[in-house]
């Protein structure tokens, strides 16, 4: 397409009239619903569709909803194929992962389709997380289903608006079966508003642009951004990546699982295939389907690729293939499989995977700006926990929702040390509530939320650092509710011979001596509380906490990117004044060592680097280490072989795997964050987690870090495409 | 012009100290005269006195003479807005609540919306970490104290924060100080003892409302521009005062209103973002005088495009501003700011997209047509290509522009790549410009639940008059004002403004237990108590002080709140029935219809007493209808009409020919100094009677 061709100047006035379409449609869902979850949280989505259907343009709050109104507004389109009346005033509801494309059923659309003069022309999409949807869980998180029907309420695309209004019939069958009818019917209200501020604005732009012109730059748009993407893919080299992650179940009584599953990358010229396996499915709300599977991917890809100017529409996923392989297993679960945390237990599992094939194939490009594009990993999981009971305002029913997910720690990034608390990766703009906010409403007394000392993941540019929050049930007797922790034994790896951040974890601490420590006058902190600090499993049904009893809850941190004795020492002596890491963590790991007053002690600084690196590889390094000459490379692929990117030393031919050369040592998890003082769950049954450090057996440097289990006898690496 | 019997040889001087420039505008003598100077960052007050002097001598007096004869003296500033931005501040001390010091670094959660995730970035430090101490005190939400404080432990800390750490200023950050005030005050009085001089912000006085990360952030941005702020304010005051200034001098903040030298020494805080704030405080006076309501306002400089809206002649107030990463509790008059200037680039976006801005050439290297070695078309180069922009009368015709070297960086961008003429280049760039200005405006008004088709569209500074027409147009604005001194008319909108002190503070007292009432109207009557106090300290008699009550009301469980006027008086029991049903009302004003969360009870969050001081203003008047000359054409000259895509001999007419009543039909191109108004085909521009030029389709 030559750009003099059609009117560029128009069509980009054009593109930029249709995102404020989904801006605004945004707008209308924030003042219409008023529920936190959208206010605060920002855990929704909108975004307007063509007939094919593909994106014409995304307003980016919750990223993985690129699946969730892709798949769901296919499904709606073939039912129309198929013979459904379709008028304007339609709204389809939709929040089954399992027939919809749904990222889990407390996330619920609402699809309607846009008309203009009578023609159908496409689909506008408003999508929330609602109170709840029913079943055992509690807004719509259910780790103790067994099965979908035990999750809640499940919609298949069905019609319940028509000329905008809610069927009574439909709102009275809601009603029955949710914890807090009116404000989920309120917020299905607030979507179909939403939908109707997209069919008001398209029609204003197709009034002002014409129609004809209005399809034809709606088509320019997207191949403009498809071509971007294709060029950037096109200087990813053509290969196979592929990267394995397992997702943590302990619930149901144990045993205490790791669902492995594995994405393989394809890159093919400007096309990129994912294909993703996993074991069989398992009867428990962590199974994934094609929504929340495509969305992850999606979110992985795009806060690695789309930046600069590269607008968000369907012209981005054409070069681009996700595939599932058979049904069955937990990246492509069937009915009974629950899937009520589909999006953030394989899902993020999912997310991370995708990255990690596209970081290992940008380390090879030879674009310098695609290989500054590659990162450590981010947490991407969260202790969460929801407790419902009585607040101290006359016992007033709450939901008290500490929003850890929010605490996570971002990845180490080439520009900078990862963001603190960044959240998961497809929540761009989420925010944490204050702690006034929670005591004023809900029956509990913080003691802390600080940031977690060594949870980081050490590297030349540091993880992000996560959040640890402790909180006393105070002035209730009882609170009740659900717990589910993703990543507490798997946590995220580093990139680039950066070490992994910690993992989340929470636990109650039963009949505390908050309440005597008050009595006292004497103000509890971390180190005066004393009581019976009781380990629990990461997915719990129902905890219950009763007076004085204190949660802890402990989200994980970001990985690091880059050798961390390649970190300046006055960046580490930084953050061991600021607390970011202990004296401890920093000798061990950054061979940085400080004198009495927090100073740099240069000379025991150089020293203790070099015991670091002998003890790396067991002798004196032959070669000297020197920075590679791009952050976060530390291996080369060039005439033939692998090489080490800090010596040039050789590892294996170009078809092998640069492990194989590569000095490898490899210490069972829990025992190596001993000794970093970092935090990660121990697992007490087979197969056990480990980290593999590899290190270069010239000049000892850290070439790659994998976290594995200890029966895989290695991690692929980068293949030629065959 | 004017009808100057008010305040005949009183002088008022506005002066808003601005990134690149100096403005002043000075009322005297029943006319508006103008200064500019370059902004000196060494010494703020010498480009300021430099600009009085540029005004004075169009009085033909000395600047003492007219300093002499000066009964106000206001004065904006982005001082205060610099200091944070350049995060070049106080080395500021903080005392917390144990177990909470990270706050700081958290920020209310750092995640942008932003999907590149090289766009995340960790919340600068405002304090160094070693001068983050914790406190151990505990005060719950009801203010009762759960712990008392260590009064020893308070002392210890501070003399560890300036003895060792060497901390200029202190602020105290302590759970729910805004309920119960002791624990802060105690700490406060117990620091004075040791060191009575040090500048200390306690939490509760700058913001006392529920939400620490608010809160705490004002005081500790309270604190950390308080030194370069009162380097700032001394030096001005001793210098006009030498000069020989015998009036008033007021301090304008970006609340919309003046305070005094000794408010401001307090809370220097409250000085951020004077500027824009100035330039609506003037759009609203002068919708006042014109008799309008509903304004959406314009103001275009070098760099950026700056907007805002008045409803029902109510200025929208920001009550929570976000300064990048900051989360403040500063009340602030609401401003959306989007890089669209007149130096704004033109470029290729990876795509192969034109695309104009946020980068901007700045003064240095400038448009290309500068000749000081910019190689990339600016929006300016753009306009003088078109024919839009004189290059003899450039800035009054202090500047040559060279319109060879517009068209040869035009050319060189856009012209072989995309097969287009320069002026086909120039004007795409002007449809590009025009695009991301009127979607700024479109946010102001559509984002905030207004129909831009109800408004007048106010067009100020220099650049933007060119573009208003435009603007409006995509917004389907139907009437365009465009004040006179359009290029100074923040300076002048200081001059309209009166002072202005606000307190918020957290009550919570929820509407289902009518009872509570008691509690709000002891809080609300010390407020205003205080805030008329405040006002009669800065010299105003009971009659000159308006009050006006507000309350903020969220329903339990929900995020944000709604803002409703509260009754003048003392409330009774009976009242929370009715303030709920208000509340209710309004929700569904805003929300829609049915959007109320039936059953569920709310809560009085916040009581607000915003008291204004009615200051003394300068007479601007109205002019009166005098013949004017029956052909007011200047010349005539040959423009490329970008939205008619074509060349075309227009008239250029004269800004001082155009009186009162003087009509012009488009297409034309009205000429005044500092200011290009460009009257576009099937548009009509008015003189009116304030001397505005009122364009309409």
């Amino acid at each position: 397409m030559s750009t003099a061709d059609y009117d560029v100047i128009a069509a980009e006035v054009h593109r930029k009239a249709l995102q404020n379409l989904t801006d605004e449609m945004a707008i209308t869902l924030v003042r219409t619903s008023g529920s936190p979850i959208v206010t605060e949280s920002k855990d929704f989505s909108t975004c307007l569709m063509d007939l094919t259907p593909e994106h014409l343009g995304f307003s980016s709050y919750v990223l993985f909803h690129v699946g969730s109104s892709l798949i769901g507004t296919q499904v709606i389109a073939e039912l129309v194929r198929e013979g459904a009346e379709l008028n304007p005033g339609d709204g389809w509801i939709v929040n089954d992962p399992h027939t919809g494309g749904a990222m889990h059923q407390g996330d619920v659309s609402i699809i309607m389709p846009t008309f203009y003069n009578g023609e159908h022309l496409g689909w506008s999409f408003a999508n929330m997380h609602v109170l709840d949807v029913g079943g055992v869980g509690i807004s719509g998180y259910a780790p103790g289903a067994h099965d979908v029907w035990q999750e809640g309420m499940r919609f298949p695309p069905i019609k319940i608006i028509r000329d905008g209004i809610i069927d009574p019939e439909w709102e009275n069958y809601i009603a029955a079966n949710v914890r807090a009818p009116g404000a989920v019917l309120n917020d299905i209200r607030s979507m179909v508003a939403s939908n109707n501020t997209a069919t008001a604005k398209l029609h204003q732009i197709i009034d002002e642009f014409g129609l004809e012109a209005h399809q034809a730059y709606c088509e320019i748009n997207k191949d403009l951004s498809e071509q971007v993407l294709r060029d950037r893919i096109g200087k990813m080299p053509d290969g196979v990546y592929e990267a394995v992650d397992w997702n943590e179940f302990d619930g149901h009584e144990g045993p205490d699982r790791l669902l492995e599953l594995r994405c393989s990358l394809e890159v093919d010229g400007t096309d990129l295939r994912f294909t993703y396996s996993g074991v069989p499915q398992i009867d428990a709300f962590v199974n994934s389907t094609e929504g929340p599977m495509f969305g992850q991917a999606m979110t992985g890809l795009m806060t690695t690729l789309v930046y600069g100017d590269l607008p968000v529409n369907g012209g981005l996923w054409r070069p681009i293939t996700v595939e599932l392989g058979e049904p069955g297993t937990i990246v492509n679960s069937v009915p009974p499989a629950p899937v009520s945390n589909a999006h953030s237990e394989v899902g993020m599992r999912a997310c991370k995977l995708a990255k990690d094939v596209i970081c290992q194939a940008l380390a090879l490009s030879d674009d310098p700006v695609l290989r500054s594009r590659l990162a450590g990993q981010h947490q991407d999981g969260f202790p969460g926990n929801a407790l419902f009971g009585t607040n101290q305002h006359d016992g007033i029913s709450v939901v008290f929702y500490p929003d850890n997910a929010i605490g996570s720690g971002g990845g180490g990034q080439t520009i900078n040390d990862g963001q603190d608390a960044y959240g998961l990766t497809c929540t761009t703009g989420g925010g944490i509530p204050d702690i006034e906010n929670h005591e004023g409403a809900d029956p509990v007394l913080f003691l802390w939320r600080r940031l977690v000392a060594n949870s980081g993941g050490p590297g030349q540019m540091r993880g992000g650092q996560s959040l640890d929050q402790a909180y006393a049930i105070h002035y209730s007797d009882s609170m009740a509710g659900p717990c589910f922790n993703a990543c507490a034994q798997v946590p995220p790896h580093g990139v680039g011979g950066g070490y992994p951040g910690s993992g989340g974890s929470f636990h109650p601490v039963r009949d505390s001596n908050v309440g005597a420590l008050i009595d006292a006058g004497v103000l509890p902190t971390r180190e005066r509380l004393e009581g019976n600090a009781e380990a629990v499993r990461s997915k719990i049904t129902h905890i219950n906490l009763g007076r004085g009893d204190v949660f802890v809850a402990t989200s994980g941190g970001g990985a690091g990117l880059g050798d961390p004795l390649l970190r300046e020492p006055s960046k580490v002596v930084d953050d061991i004044i600021a607390g970011y890491v202990t004296e401890e963590h920093a000798n061990q790991i950054y061979g940085v060592v400080v004198d009495g007053s927090q100073a740099l002690d240069e000379k025991a600084t150089a020293a203790r680097r070099e015991q670091v690196l002998h003890d790396r590889i067991g002798s004196k390094p032959s070669k000297e280490m020197k920075a590679p000459p791009l952050i976060g490379i530390s291996t080369h692929r060039s005439d033939g072989r692998w090489s080490c990117a800090s010596c040039d030393e050789s590892l294996a031919e170009a078809d092998g795997n640069w492990r194989d050369g590569a000095v490898c040592v490899e210490t069972p998890i829990a025992e190596r964050y001993a000794q970093l003082e970092m935090i990660v769950r121990d697992r007490l049954e087979e197969p056990r987690v480990v980290t593999r450090e590899h290190f270069c057996p010239s000049c000892a440097a850290s070439l790659g870090v994998d976290v594995t289990t200890d029966t895989l006898e290695r991690l692929p690496s980068a293949q030629a495409l065959s | 012009m004017t009808d100057t019997k008010a305040n005949g040889k009183q002088a008022f001087i506005g002066v808003d100290v601005g990134g690149t420039h100096t403005d002043v505008s000075v009322v005297y003598d029943g006319r508006v005269e103008r200064g500019k100077a370059l902004t000196t960052y060494d010494d703020f007050s010498r480009g300021v006195l430099e600009a009085v002097e540029v005004a004075a001598v169009n009085y033909e007096l000395s600047m003492d003479e007219l300093l002499d004869r000066t009964k106000l003296f206001i004065n904006g500033t982005t001082v205060v807005t610099n200091t944070i931005t350049q995060l070049r501040g106080s080395r500021v001390g903080v005392l917390v609540t144990n177990g909470f010091r990270d706050a700081f670094r958290l920020a209310g959660g750092p995640r942008t919306t932003e999907i590149d995730d090289h766009l995340q970035l960790n919340v600068p430090d405002l304090v160094d970490r070693r001068a983050i101490v914790e406190i151990d005190e505990r005060i719950d939400w009801s203010g009762t104290v759960l712990v008392p404080l260590d009064l020893e432990q308070v002392k210890a800390q501070a003399r560890y924060l300036v003895e060792e750490v060497g901390v200029d200023a202190l602020s105290i950050c302590f759970l729910w100080s805004h309920a119960n005030t002791e624990h802060e005050l105690a700490a406060e009085k117990a620091i004075k003892e040791i060191y009575p001089d040090i500048f200390i912000t306690p939490s509760h006085r700058v913001f006392p409302v529920e939400g620490e990360t608010r809160r705490w952030t004002t005081a500790i941005l309270n604190s950390f521009v308080q030194d370069r702020a009162e380097v700032y304010l001394t030096s001005l005051n001793e210098k006009l005062r030498t000069a020989g200034l015998k009036g008033g001098l007021a301090f304008f903040q970006g609340l919309g209103g003046g305070i005094s030298l000794e408010k401001a020494r307090q809370y220097p805080l409250g000085l951020l973002g004077s500027g824009p704030a100035a330039g609506a405080i003037g759009s609203n006076e002068l919708a006042k005088r014109m008799g309008k309501t509903r304004v959406l306002l314009g103001d275009m400089g070098g760099t950026s495009f700056d907007t805002g809206i008045v409803v029902d002649n109510e200025i929208h107030i920001d009550k929570n501003l976000e300064l990048g990463p900051f989360m403040t509790g500063v009340n602030i008059v609401d401003v959306v700011s989007v890089g669209a200037g007149g130096g704004s680039i033109g470029w290729v976006s990876e795509r192969g997209v034109p695309q104009v801005g946020p980068q901007s050439a700045g003064s240095t290297p400038g448009p290309a047509a500068l000749g000081r070695g910019g190689e990339e078309p600016t929006v300016t180069d753009a306009m003088v290509t078109l024919g839009f922009i004189d290059p003899e009368r450039y800035l009054g015709g202090r500047v040559q522009l060279q319109p060879e070297l517009s068209k040869g960086v035009l050319d060189d961008t856009f012209g072989e790549r995309f097969g287009w003429s320069t002026e086909d280049a120039a004007a795409s760039m002007h449809d590009l410009v025009v695009v991301n200005m009127a979607n700024a405006v479109r946010e102001v008004s559509v984002g905030k639940g207004h129909d831009p088709r109800e408004f007048l569209f106010l067009a100020y500074g220099g650049t933007l008059p060119l573009f208003a027409s435009q603007i409006a147009e995509r917004l389907g604005i139907e009437t365009i004002v465009i004040p006179q001194n359009s290029s100074v008319f923040c300076a002048l909108g200081l001059l309209s403004a009166d002072y202005v002190l606000r307190n918020d503070q957290g009550v919570g007292w929820d509407l289902s237990k009518p009872e509570g009432v008691v509690r709000v109207n002891e809080i609300a009557d010390r407020m205003v108590e205080e805030a008329i106090q405040q006002m009669e300290t800065e010299g105003f008699t009971r009659d000159q002080i308006d009050v006006q009550r507000t309350a903020d009301i969220r329903f339990h469980g929900q995020a944000y709140e709604l803002t409703v006027a509260m009754p003048a008086r003392e409330l009774k029991a009976e009242d929370a029935e009715e303030i709920f049903d208000n509340f209710l009302a309004m929700y569904e004003r805003t929300y829609g219809e049915g959007t109320a969360w039936k059953g569920v009870p709310a809560s009085l969050i916040n009581y607000s007493v915003t008291v204004t001081g009615q200051q003394d203003r300068p007479d601007f008047g109205k002019a009166s209808a005098e013949p004017a000359s029956s052909d007011l054409t200047r010349e005539m000259r040959r423009v490329f009409l970008p939205t008619e895509r074509r060349w075309e001999e227009i008239p250029v007419i004269d800004d001082a020919s155009m009186t009162v009543g003087s009509r012009v039909e488009g297409p034309a191109i009205i000429d005044a100094v500092d200011t290009t108004i460009y009257v576009p085909p099937g548009t009509t521009a008015e003189r009116d009677e304030y001397m505005n030029y009122v364009l309409t389709r």
